[in-house]
């Protein structure tokens, strides 16, 4: 038995938390999802970048439909937990709480690029810069 | 192609299912690869292929060339010290916070600071995003240009399609667009600020066109950019002037008034021209 990382379009890197938070044994895949790159309307261009990308990381890369072939993967593997990256892409969000019904599912945020000390004020970008400088010049975002 | 795969990890199992069709990373070279994804989506096999190289290597690579104090006085240049990160920052390659962590080395944070700014910008699309997707292909705001949405066709002209309008500059970002899947963000702006204030094209039309080829093109902060710019994400329109044009990209793009004429003029008269119906652009 050993646990998936599912890696995404959003989270394409091999020191992103999800691979500390897995743990050295699980597996990480990534599904080339023909449909859902139409979907998107992805050029040629975009699929080379993407493909040259995931070539670089440590990752099975299947192809296929990305719902169906994680809950096959996840079957095949006897995997106990799911990890992946969170993302507000609706379309990768639907996958992971359909994903959420049947495995456990855990999602796991990027670094943040800033510390915000209350909730951000997202009417306009300079309210929300003036709040995010405070923190935006120091390493990792953190005072 | 060097196929890096950090050690201590287990590599990626052989007991999943041998029936699921699993894909190769290996590959003589990039021209292999490129073949190899033509046959993974044969309907796009005479499509274009960028020179902008995928992976971490290579966003590593522009991120190693991060001149992020030039950036502040240059940026609005089409030949400015921008750092093409923007691919790689899209796809999670490269993050936002540790090209903030190189750029902070460089300069005190006034002298940073528009670089800064631009990495923020990203930061907050996305938080837009993640509050509420839906917001992502409407109007966020209504237009404040003097018309309703609905006067906005909805389908982008083949003449922008196939770079065919009559401005030789738009016409030069376009193929830059469809060629590279790169452009300047004064570019985009250019583009955008056309496509809807000139042609009256709804910015949904133009945001799709965009991310149909853009490397970077993310639905968060290209379809926000461009409300921005048709002013249902801002307080008003975003447009330029042949003026502008000239400073900012005269020395990429085909900028000569005889072959831009729709922006030779004041600012004041193209927005009566452009805007013909708002008070508030026209005081």
């Amino acid at each position: 038995m050993a646990d998936l990382i599912w890696l995404h379009e959003d989270m394409l890197r091999a020191t992103h938390p999800v691979f500390a938070h897995a743990g050295d044994d699980a597996t990480a895949i990534f599904i080339w999802d023909d449909a859902y790159f139409d979907v998107a309307g992805y050029s040629l261009k975009r699929r080379v970048f993407l493909y040259e990308t995931i070539c670089q990381l440590p990752v099975d890369v299947y192809r296929g439909d990305m719902m169906a072939l994680l809950g096959q993967l996840a079957e095949a593997a006897a995997a106990q937990k799911i990890y992946t990256g969170t993302s507000p892409n609706p379309a990768l969000q639907k996958i992971m709480q359909e994903l959420s019904a049947t495995h456990e599912l855990t999602q796991i945020d990027d670094e943040p690029f800033v510390t915000l000390d209350g909730p951000a004020d997202l009417k306009r970008f300079f309210r929300y810069w003036n709040q995010a400088r405070k923190t935006a010049f120091d390493v990792d975002g953190a005072n | 192609m060097k196929n890096i795969i950090p050690t201590g990890r287990i590599p990626p199992s052989d007991y999943l299912c041998e029936m699921m069709e699993k894909l190769p990373k290996n590959f003589a070279d990039r021209a292999a690869l490129i073949d190899y994804v033509r046959a993974l989506s044969p309907e796009l096999a005479d499509a274009p292929v960028s020179q902008t190289v995928g992976g971490r290597q290579a966003g590593a690579a522009r991120l190693a060339q991060l001149d992020a104090q030039s950036y502040g006085s240059s940026r609005n240049y089409l030949d400015g010290a921008v750092s093409y990160l923007s691919p790689y920052i899209r796809h999670g390659i490269v993050t936002l916070n540790e090209t903030r962590n190189l750029a902070i080395q460089q300069g005190a944070p006034k002298q940073v600071e528009k670089f800064v700014q631009e990495l923020a910008w990203r930061d907050f699309w996305q938080r837009v995003y993640h509050q509420s997707p839906a917001k992502i292909w409407r109007d966020i705001e209504p237009y404040k240009t003097g018309y309703s949405a609905d006067h906005y066709a909805t389908e982008l002209p083949e003449d922008i399609r196939q770079a065919r309008t009559p401005s030789a500059a738009m016409n030069f970002f376009i193929k830059q667009l469809i060629g590279t899947g790169y452009l300047h963000n004064h570019a985009r702006m250019y583009l955008a600020a056309y496509i809807v204030h000139w042609r009256h094209i709804a910015w949904q039309a133009g945001a799709q066109f965009f991310l149909q080829h853009l490397l970077d093109g993310d639905p968060a902060s290209n379809n926000l950019s461009f409300q921005w710019v048709a002013s249902t994400f801002s307080n008003k329109p975003y447009f330029f002037n042949l003026e502008n044009l000239q400073k900012f990209a005269g020395s990429v793009a085909p900028c000569a008034a005889h072959d831009n004429v729709d922006f030779d003029d004041s600012y004041d008269a193209l927005a009566a021209r452009l805007f013909p119906h708002s008070e508030a652009l026209n005081g």
